[in-house]
């Protein structure tokens, strides 16, 4: 049996989180241990489909593509300019917005350097990323000054104590060159010329990369093949794909999709206008640029 | 010189559009010869780029991907646009945009426009996908008028431009990817169901090859994607000289905040398109 589909971004991002959750790893770590989450709108459907509830923190994600610029969220950006520590050396392990799922209960509070102590190879972490090459290779990109940002503490940290990282990612972060190049074409950060927003390098990610297709694949067997991307009027960064499998897998898969379309993320963006933005590190700071206004 | 920029889909189709524009064979087709562009959301700018005003017509893109499905725009259906039947002849199609000697001409037919056409004259078609090595494919309907297109272009050597944003990537090959989309084999779909064609031999034109037209500056993808608005955009490190990067940053900074009209789309329960075989009206994301 054959099916053509056509999933949004954030319909994705739904598929890949019932996936997730069903992974062997992660009932293992929701049964014996912790699951860690870097907040954003990949791990928040993670979250809801855990707990069967949008979590409620007051930071539900930190850094993001958005039309006007590389930007973070306001929570974050408050924290940021009150805690100047934040953007040293220590800052990346001083980070205490995790999700953490222990024991069917989520917290945030708790900072990396300390859910480090107590991390082993039962629990898993799970952290969106912004790039994945067409090796499957997945890249995040680091706005925090520490070279590697947290994500960078955490992959030291699972060398160490042996737990599973997991990256969930759509096609739609799809990029034509390998991540090695891109993170050299990113690596000279600091005498960019020209930035929208924060300035980023890009750090090469190993670990478990679960995509549209793995997640078809874990969910029920069938097969996914991307013929198509791209879309207008809410489309945009949109995939299409043709699964075939038994009829049994393809009829599963449907159900999955159908299950999804229509997602929408449940918590609101807060991005500051531009011309009243604090930011000292944001080169578009004071709004001038045509494209910034609200 | 370096420098770090976002593009969403609709303003990378904008910068495109400039660089399709400055394409020596696309400038001498419009003052001496024909352009004809398929009406879509990446051709759209193109003919603002080339007249400098707006399509006039009532519809501005055809076939399109959109959060429901696969859809065709509402002014195309209504307007016998699109095939009414299918023993509809395609190449009696009207609705293509053309510019001879630099003038709009109002009053044509696919087949009518491919009989015009010269190894002069450019044909310029958005794609739907774009693989890691450069090969583009589109998405064809029942009783699309691709075939004729294409069937000219071998006869009359025209060039092909096909402009893409790097929002299309595919992870697998063109070719693999037509295999899989057999249309006819479909059980289930979203809309229309399409299968996808190859299109080797035409210009490909994406994010990186517009800024290298514009600016001699190189560009690389760092990441894709990103939210409220900028799903599907692309960053990339732009880097050359400080004259070519500062170039590049005008036509970036140009393209910045470019938006497309609003999509017009029938409601299931009245549409008049006859091979829409998986109707989503009754589903609850429509």
């Amino acid at each position: 049996m054959r099916a053509q589909v056509t999933l949004l971004p954030t319909e994705s991002k739904m598929l890949i989180a019932k996936a997730l959750a069903n992974m062997h790893e992660v009932k293992i770590a929701l049964t014996e241990g912790i699951v860690v989450m870097h907040p954003s709108s990949s791990t928040l459907f993670l979250a809801e489909e855990i707990l069967g509830e949008v979590p409620e923190t007051e930071v539900w994600m930190c850094g993001a593509i958005t039309p006007r610029a590389a930007c973070g969220d306001d929570a974050v950006k408050v924290w940021m300019t009150t805690h100047p520590e934040a953007r040293g050396k220590g800052g990346p392990e001083s980070f205490p917005f995790s999700w953490v799922i222990e024991k069917g209960k989520l917290s945030q509070g708790e900072t990396l350097a300390s859910l480090f102590t107590r991390m082993g190879p039962k629990d898993v972490y799970v952290k969106g990323v912004n790039a994945i090459d067409p090796q499957g290779k997945a890249g995040v990109l680091i706005g925090n000054e520490v070279e590697g940002g947290t994500i960078g503490k955490v992959i030291s940290a699972q060398k160490q104590k042996g737990f599973t990282i997991i990256y969930p990612v759509g096609l739609e972060k799809l990029i034509p060159v390998s991540i090695q190049e891109a993170v050299a074409a990113a690596r000279d950060r600091l005498n960019l010329f020209y930035v929208m927003g924060s300035r980023c390098s890009l750090l090469l990610c190993e670990g478990k990369v679960v995509t549209e297709l793995k997640a078809i694949s874990l969910l029920t067997g069938a097969t996914a093949i991307p013929i198509a991307a791209g879309g207008v009027d809410g489309a945009e960064g949109a995939i299409t794909l043709v699964v075939s499998g038994e009829d049994n897998q393809v009829l599963r898969a449907i159900a999955c999709i159908e299950e999804v379309k229509g997602a929408k993320i449940s918590r609101q963006f807060r991005q500051t206008d531009c011309t009243k933005c604090n930011d000292e590190h944001c080169s578009l700071r004071g709004g001038i640029k045509p494209w910034l206004k609200n | 010189m370096l420098a770090q920029v976002i593009l969403t889909p609709a303003e990378s189709k904008k910068l495109i559009a400039k660089a399709v524009a400055k394409l020596d064979v696309v400038r001498q087709a419009a003052a001496e010869g024909i352009i004809v562009l398929h009406p879509s959301s990446s051709t759209y700018f193109i003919f603002e780029e080339l007249i400098g005003v707006k399509p006039m017509t009532n519809h501005w893109v055809c076939g399109v991907v959109t959060p429901r499905g696969m859809c065709v725009e509402m002014a195309m259906a209504l307007g016998g646009h699109s095939p009414q039947s299918a023993e509809y002849d395609p190449g009696k199609l009207g609705g293509l945009w053309a510019i001879k000697k630099g003038k709009v001409i109002t009053e044509n037919t696919t087949s009518g426009l491919m009989e015009q056409m010269t190894s002069n004259d450019v044909y310029i078609k958005g794609v739907n996908a774009l693989d890691t090595q450069g090969n583009v494919g589109i998405l064809c309907g029942e009783r699309g008028a691709l075939g004729i297109i294409l069937s000219a272009w071998k006869k009359k050597k025209f060039t092909l431009v096909f402009p893409v944003g790097l929002e299309k990537l595919i992870p697998v090959s063109i070719r693999q990817a037509a295999i899989e989309a057999k249309q006819a084999k479909y059980e289930y779909g979203m809309g229309l169901p399409a299968g996808l064609f190859p299109c080797p031999g035409g210009k490909t034109i994406t994010e990186i090859e517009a800024v290298k037209i514009l600016s001699g500056a190189v560009a690389v993808p760092i990441a894709s994607g990103g939210l409220g608005g900028a799903e599907g955009a692309t960053t990339l490190i732009i880097k050359g000289t400080d004259k070519q990067v500062r170039k590049a940053i005008k036509y970036i900074e140009q393209s910045k905040g470019a938006r497309l009209p609003s999509l017009r789309l029938s409601n299931c329960s009245d549409c008049p398109v006859p091979h829409c075989r998986f109707p989503v009206g009754d589903k609850h994301w429509v």
